[in-house]
């Protein structure tokens, strides 16, 4: 491994931890210090972990619902922020909502892949946002 | 009553072709006169899966056997000529090559792997245009297990769970809606019809084998209500006939669509070719190699059940597809998944690497205490990939059989939807008998192309449903992109399809020609749906069947 892509894939690791930062700077900063996240970071293993990927996902979706390409309409459909009390309560949230999308059959086809609701509109979350610049 | 010593031609028993049971009789067609008569009750043309099937089921039965035989016991490239034809539709194997033409047909070439067809297979379905076969499973099933152990098959079992170990675990789906499908391989070697059945057909003391023998037309009464003999040529240009109380025609879906095709003398559109049917509706089982990617949650979900592996002594493969209640629910034809499993890089590299494979090979020839074979090469191999035969060990080391997995690559094999207007007909070239080639033209339809999708889409709502991973489809879903995608199996089937109506099928429930009272034909190419199983052993089932049907007859 390169010192360039072991950057990138450290990059790419924390990726999810930038959606936390987006979401609850404070929680997520703490947990950033604290621990490295590991490859099922947020229970999303399978799911696109790059950013890259994540961003052109998200865009196909917004391209398709409109509607949501707004960041405060993706949070709140993401779930109420009260929930979201710390790193380990957002992710439990966030993998019970991917459980009932996948239960419920809330899934749709963004470049192939089959996700859930829930995980689309994270990647479309990453769409939204301002770029890393890692690379 | 037999040929012997009434025949010209008659040749000794090849060396290699003696047995116990007394001497074979086998004819060469190149050396009977021209235009010589034989005669006999039940006439077979073509010794392939279905032909020797019927013929050992006809073996000492009191009455007189034919079985025509373009090839020899042996492959030889100008009778393998006479197979040649020019495609039209999607691309597809040269015709000489993806069938057989000697003794022993196309068995002699086959992989063996066996998959039953299931009940919706014979059942019709009101979204699937000309689904349906004349009668349900349960009336082959009493045939299946006598074709298992013809093929042969060492177990009847089909039930994944049975197959199932405790290190090779089913997938756990969270509903029914995916199911796992077992194949199992006929016993090696065994399933070249032409050697394991050899000696009963050959000695059996009412059955001739006539090899060289091309049968070119089948000549018909003037009502065309019988056909009265059948002529045939062998390469050297010597022309013979056959004179039958019963004929049947097992050359093959292509050559017996081309035979009826070609017998076109009292009727230009050819015989039992009334409603136009004959050469329509052919079907092969569309691969499509890769179609999708799946990322499993946990790197080392046990995959190997899915993989080549030996169980109970039989070697066996599984994949997966939806159940029978899911494909009604969303009005689908049958698709079955392929899944083969790629490792994280460095492991993948390992046991793709030569010296991996050189190790496996000099261990399992010094555990059983032989010299290994090519043994400088083999070493030399393991010595220059030392470094992928460390990988390989600290991976099993540390994750025992379940390394990590970087990706699961998915295939799928369709079960077509039945389409008049994929056909064989007669094309302009003509082979060294004279005989006009075939042309291919198979297709594939809109629905085929939307099962497939429509499967997919659900495997990767059932993998995220049960925790197991995602999906990415990776074939787009234009009907072009699978035309363009599309491999196939070898499987030749419907150009004389079975229904009881004649304006709907060549063939009626009893696979005997519409119309005619004896002409029966059996192998695949009765098939009114190529079915989510593979072909061959509803082929012996079939022609078990057909043999019942024939012996009564003829008592």
């Amino acid at each position: 491994m390169t010192p360039q892509t072991k950057r990138r894939q450290i990059l790419a690791d924390l990726f999810w931890f930038g959606v936390l930062v987006m979401s609850r700077p404070g929680d997520a900063w703490g947990t950033l210090h604290r621990r490295r996240p590991d490859a099922t970071a947020l229970g999303l293993a399978g799911f696109p972990r790059h950013e890259e990927s994540a961003c052109v996902i998200g865009r196909e979706y917004l391209r398709n619902v409109r509607e949501e390409a707004d960041r405060d309409i993706l949070l709140n459909l993401l779930g109420h922020p009260a929930v979201w009390v710390d790193e380990g309560g957002l992710r439990s949230h966030l993998r019970s909502q991917i459980r009932r999308d996948f239960a419920e059959e809330r899934v749709v086809r963004l470049h192939g892949w089959i996700l859930s609701v829930t995980e689309s509109r994270l990647c479309a979350l990453t769409a939204l946002a301002p770029p890393t610049g890692h690379g | 009553m037999r040929f012997t010593g009434r025949l010209p031609g008659h040749r000794p028993v090849p060396p290699n072709f003696a047995s116990e049971g007394g001497p074979a009789l086998l004819i060469d067609a190149r050396t009977l006169p021209n235009n010589h008569l034989l005669q006999t009750d039940v006439c077979i043309i073509g010794a392939g899966a279905a032909g020797i099937a019927l013929a050992t089921e006809f073996a000492s039965r009191p009455f007189r056997v034919l079985v025509l035989e373009s090839g020899a016991l042996e492959p030889d490239a100008e009778t393998q000529s006479l197979y040649r034809g020019t495609n039209l539709g999607l691309p597809y194997f040269p015709l000489e090559v993806c069938r057989l033409r000697y003794f022993g047909g196309t068995t002699n070439h086959w992989g063996g792997t066996c998959i039953p067809f299931d009940a919706m297979d014979f059942e019709k379905h009101q979204w699937i245009p000309n689904s349906g076969w004349p009668f349900l499973k349960s009336t082959v099933d009493p045939f299946y297990p006598r074709a298992l152990a013809f093929v042969p098959l060492r177990h009847v079992e089909w039930d994944p769970h049975y197959w199932a170990e405790p290190d090779k675990p089913l997938l756990s789906f969270a509903s029914r809606r995916v199911t796992t499908v077992v194949g199992q391989q006929a016993v090696w070697r065994s399933s070249r019809f032409g050697i394991t059945h050899r000696d009963t057909v050959t000695h059996a003391p009412n059955i001739t084998v006539c090899l060289h023998a091309n049968a070119t037309q089948f000549e018909a009464d003037p009502t065309l209500k019988r056909v009265t003999r059948l002529h045939g040529a062998s390469l050297s240009q010597n022309r013979f006939a056959v004179k039958a109380r019963l004929f049947i025609l097992a050359a093959g879906a292509i050559e017996n669509a081309r035979l009826l095709l070609l017998s076109n003398t009292r009727y230009p559109a050819g015989l039992g070719n009334q409603n136009g049917l004959v050469g329509r509706f052919f079907m092969e089982h569309p691969i499509i190699p890769s179609v999708a990617l799946f990322k499993p949650s946990n790197p080392q979900l046990p995959m190997r059940f899915y993989h080549v592996h030996t169980v109970k002594r039989s070697l066996i493969n599984a994949g997966l597809s939806l159940s029978q209640e899911v494909r009604r629910e969303e009005r689908l034809t049958s698709v079955n998944i392929g899944l083969e499993t790629f490792y994280d890089g460095p492991y993948e590299r390992a046991f793709q690497s030569q010296g991996l494979r050189s190790f496996h090979h000099l261990l399992k020839r010094l555990r059983r205490a032989q010299v290994p074979d090519e043994f400088s090469k083999h070493l030399s191999n393991v010595i220059s990939d030392v470094d992928d035969l460390a990988v390989a060990a600290y991976g099993r080391a540390r994750f025992g059989d379940n390394y990590p997995i970087d990706r699961i690559k998915l295939s799928a094999t369709l079960d077509p939807v039945p389409n008049p207007d994929s056909r064989v007909t007669l094309g302009p070239q003509r082979d060294q008998l004279g005989q006009r080639r075939v042309q291919l033209d198979w297709r594939l339809t809109p629905l085929d192309n939307q099962s497939l999708h429509r499967t997919l889409e659900i495997m990767g709502l059932e993998f995220g449903r049960a925790g197991l991973g995602r999906l990415q489809i990776t074939i787009d879903d234009r009907v072009t992109a699978l035309a363009a995608n599309v491999q196939a199996a070898y499987h030749h089937m419907g150009t004389t399809r079975m229904h009881d109506d004649p304006k709907q099928g060549v063939v009626d429930k009893n696979c005997l020609v519409h119309g005619l009272q004896n002409l029966f034909i059996a192998g695949s190419s009765v098939f009114p749906t190529a079915g989510s199983g593979t072909p061959t052993v509803m082929i012996v089932a079939l022609a078990f069947r057909l043999a019942d049907h024939v012996k009564r007859e003829m008592q």
